[in-house]
């Protein structure tokens, strides 16, 4: 549930609701060369960090004190350089500029791209001296492919600490910035970020459908969350018609971020401190009761695209985007079989370092772990299944649900307990809630798995291979085994990481290779622990995780799925929604013969100038 | 070694015009004018550094000059291209406190900052200094030649009277040509 204020709950008390908003900031950029950019600059000051400039991380740019012409303002607002360690300077020049405020020597700042890009973006951001308050008035940038110098683009008389710098940028691989002439005299220039391509914001009124959000989460994590997003803006201009070479959509890419939020005018207690960045002029004329109305704003969601399209004869284009989950489609081979046992949280870490999830601006890490994890180990390898089934079997074997928030993190944690304050009711309710019954639940059978190694060591894999130069190889085995090494014949094995469903194997030859891997197998064997419920007659439900490899953890999990499958009945409603809504809040639904506490586990909410949902819970009454 | 008139009356205004000074000679600047930019007195400059640190190693001449073993260390050629660190912060207000504690501590000294971050750290530091140049100066403006006054003789410390002429007696020419009275006076002007 997202925190809101009492005037937005107020609003929604209302048979009319104030003005709502939306707005959907999306990043038209290449995720692939904004994560591969290596920053390059020959005179640096002996206090910046380089690397900072490309990094997504969003800093505060720390303001250390220099003797750079008044630059130290005695306003209390400068650090004082510590003697080592400086943190969060990014890229800072060591030549200071002229009286005049060129540069004997111009900073440049070059960007490096391992290989050269085709993506088209529409130009980059640059974030000059936060700190400080500097610029570049006069800088310049240039593309090179391989050597060769491409297309220029020279600024002058920029006055602003963040530039947007329009230009195609395609066919690259190194992005060169040259500062021309700075803000003020006798000071280094300094940058703080610089982002490669630029974002569009569409607002309720570029809107030309209606949008759709949804979330799903299963409270058992039997399967996977899903969050997705859906929209139409007008394309009368043909500016997504992928024909229209002056358009938008050669700079549409998958996977780039989309940011949205929600809104609604509510009123506010008004505060002097809240005013204290107004002139007279801002305020003058205006009712306090003006003054205490705003945009009061919740975020909506992170989510990244994942399809897009303009109907030539349509006059809007579509798009679609899936939260952080789609880029965990790959399969995670690195399953290890740990006799002694791993915790659930290092295990969950293992799988998402590898997934290559994108770096979040601010900087912090794209997942949150319940502690809880920490405290449950598991001896068994991962299967060779996609990262986020990994992630899904460990929240369940953890008892825990898995999700994606709306800042983006993907979360396994214990579902929340609380009941919010939330309620779908004859109030905002379009109909009764319809209500299904499950069958009634005898018990909850979970499987639990112990490992023994094969005292054999056998053939595990044996197969040819053409391979010309040096090569990285994946093989994957049929069966999980240990202790395995791989022999190699018309060639040389450079190195080699083994698994327990796979390997990886660098080898140089020119030609055919024999690759054999001889191990032994490690065999599974099953036992079940039956929890039940006290019906007499029902079904039962199987729990199989091949992660759960102890009884006492077997019985854990029978318990916490039976106490939430004997809550039988599904609720199923249709409201005014207010958007603060997440799947797992715990609310209260009206029914006819009173109001109940429900878990929801999807909904999905429209947008056409108001809020409308539908979603579906499980009644805990 | 000369003592440079410090600055002790910076005030938030000052800190405020400084701001606003600087955003119009950046405006100033990307609309292709060169304005002339001079060091702010809201600001910390290296021209400020070397005076605090040029007093404090005039002050602490002066004092072992008369026997005091003051142990301080100063650095007096600081440009803008210079960066000072914490360790260079914490000098230079140890230097105040260790003339402090081997010399004297005067009447309406403030308390000595921790840092140098803002206007008033920098005020305490500099007033310090220009109390202790003053004391200075009323001590040795005290001194009598031998001979020269009576057991029971009536006396007061000459705070505040002036520069005398023993004051001056270790100077030769070549160091007050050129200097006016008032500049010999220094002290006296506040």
């Amino acid at each position: 549930m997202q925190t809101v204020s009492a005037g937005w709950k107020e609003n929604q008390q209302k048979t009319l609701v104030n003005e709502s908003f939306i707005e959907i900031q999306l990043g038209l950029t290449d995720p692939e060369a904004v994560e591969s950019a290596v920053p390059i600059a020959t005179d640096v000051a002996p206090f910046a960090h380089l690397d900072q400039v490309v990094s997504r991380t969003v800093r505060n740019i720390t303001p250390y004190a220099t003797l750079e012409r008044n630059l130290w303002v005695l306003d209390g607002s400068k650090k004082i350089f510590p003697t080592t360690n400086f943190v969060d300077t990014s890229y800072v020049g060591n030549v200071l500029s002229n009286s005049d405020c060129t540069f004997t020597s111009n900073p440049v700042v070059e960007l490096t791209f391992p290989r050269v890009f085709y993506s088209y973006l529409p130009g980059l951001i640059i974030v000059w001296d936060m700190a400080h308050g500097d610029y570049a008035v006069d800088f310049k940038i240039t593309l090179y492919k391989e050597g060769a110098k491409g297309s220029e683009k020279l600024v002058t008389g920029n006055d602003t600490l963040r530039t947007v710098v329009d230009m195609d940028i395609n066919e690259y691989d190194k992005i060169v910035v040259e500062i021309l002439k700075w803000s003020s005299p006798r000071r280094r220039a300094r940058i703080a970020r610089i982002h490669l391509g630029k974002s569009i914001i569409y607002e309720k009124g570029d809107l030309f459908t209606t949008l759709t959000h949804s979330q799903e989460v299963d409270p058992l994590s039997a399967k996977l969350p899903k969050m997705s997003l859906k929209f139409s803006v007008s394309n009368v201009d043909d500016s997504y018609n992928p024909y229209n070479q002056t358009g938008i959509s050669k700079y549409l890419m998958e996977r780039q971020e989309i940011q949205v939020r929600y809104g609604y005018r509510t009123r506010r207690s008004v505060e002097w401190i809240m005013l204290e960045n107004l002139t007279w002029e801002d305020i003058e004329g205006k009712s306090w009761g003006e003054l205490e109305e705003g945009i009061e704003w919740i975020p909506g969601g992170t989510f990244y695209l994942s399809g897009w399209d303009a109907p030539q004869n349509g006059l809007y284009a579509n798009f679609e985007a899936r939260d952080i989950l789609e880029f965990m489609n790959g399969i995670f081979m690195k399953g290890v079989y740990r006799p002694s046992g791993v915790s659930l949280k290092a295990l969950a870490e293992e799988v998402l370092l590898d997934a290559g999830l994108p770096e979040r601006e601010d900087g912090l890490l794209p997942w949150k772990l319940h502690s809880s994890l920490n405290n449950i180990t598991t001896t068994a390898p991962l299967p060779l299944v996609r990262h986020s089934e990994c992630l899904q079997m460990i929240a369940n074997a953890a008892g825990c649900v898995m999700y994606v928030d709306r800042e983006g993190f993907l979360r396994i944690e214990p579902a929340p307990t609380s009941i919010t304050d939330y309620r779908v009711d004859n109030f905002n309710s379009y109909k009764r809630p319809e209500v299904t019954l499950t069958k009634p639940l005898k018990q909850v059978d979970v499987s639990y798995y112990s490992f023994v190694v094969d005292a054999e060591v056998k053939e595990i894999y044996k197969g040819q291979l053409s391979i010309n130069g040096t090569e990285t190889i994946q093989i994957t085995y049929s069966n999980p085994a240990v202790e395995t090494v791989a022999i190699v014949e018309g060639g040389a094995l450079v190195s080699a990481t083994y698994y327990t469903n796979a390997c990886e194997l660098e080898i140089t030859a020119s030609g055919v290779v024999e690759i054999t891997i001889v191990g032994r197998e490690l065999k599974t064997s099953e036992a079940i622990v039956t929890v039940p419920t006290g019906e007499p007659t029902g079904e039962t439900q199987s729990v199989k995780n091949k992660l759960i490899t102890s009884q006492s953890r077997a019985i854990a999990v029978g318990n916490w799925v039976k106490e939430y499958l004997t809550n039988r009945k599904i609720v199923s409603f249709d409201w005014r929604a207010d958007p603060r809504l997440d799947a797992l809040d715990k609310i209260m639904v009206q029914n006819k013969f009173g109001i109940s506490p429900l878990r929801v586990t999807e909904f999905t909410i429209t947008y056409n100038g108001a809020f409308k949902g539908k979603g579906r819970g499980r009644d805990l009454g | 070694m000369r003592w440079i008139i410090p600055v002790v009356d910076r005030t938030l205004l000052d800190v405020q015009n400084a701001l606003a000074q600087i955003e119009m000679w950046r405006t100033q600047v990307a609309n292709g004018q060169t304005p002339t930019v001079t060091e702010l007195k809201g600001c910390l400059n290296a021209t400020d550094l070397n005076r605090i640190e040029s007093n404090t190693r005039y002050i602490s001449h002066f004092l072992q000059k008369y026997g005091l073993q003051i142990n301080v260390t100063t650095k007096v050629d600081w440009t803008d291209e210079c960066l000072p660190n914490v360790d260079d912060v914490n000098r230079i207000i140890d230097n105040i406190k260790e003339i402090r504690n081997k010399y004297y501590e005067p009447a309406g000294m403030p308390s000595l900052p921790q840092t140098m971050v803002s206007f008033s750290d920098i005020n305490a530091i500099e007033q310090s200094l220009l109390l202790f140049k003053e004391m200075l100066l009323g001590m040795i403006g005290a001194f009598r030649r031998s001979g020269t006054f009576r057991c029971g003789e009536g006396f007061r410390l000459p705070m505040g009277a002036g520069v005398t002429w023993i004051v001056l007696e270790d100077l030769t020419w070549g160091d007050i040509e050129g200097e006016t009275w008032e500049g010999l006076m220094i002290y006296d002007l506040l």
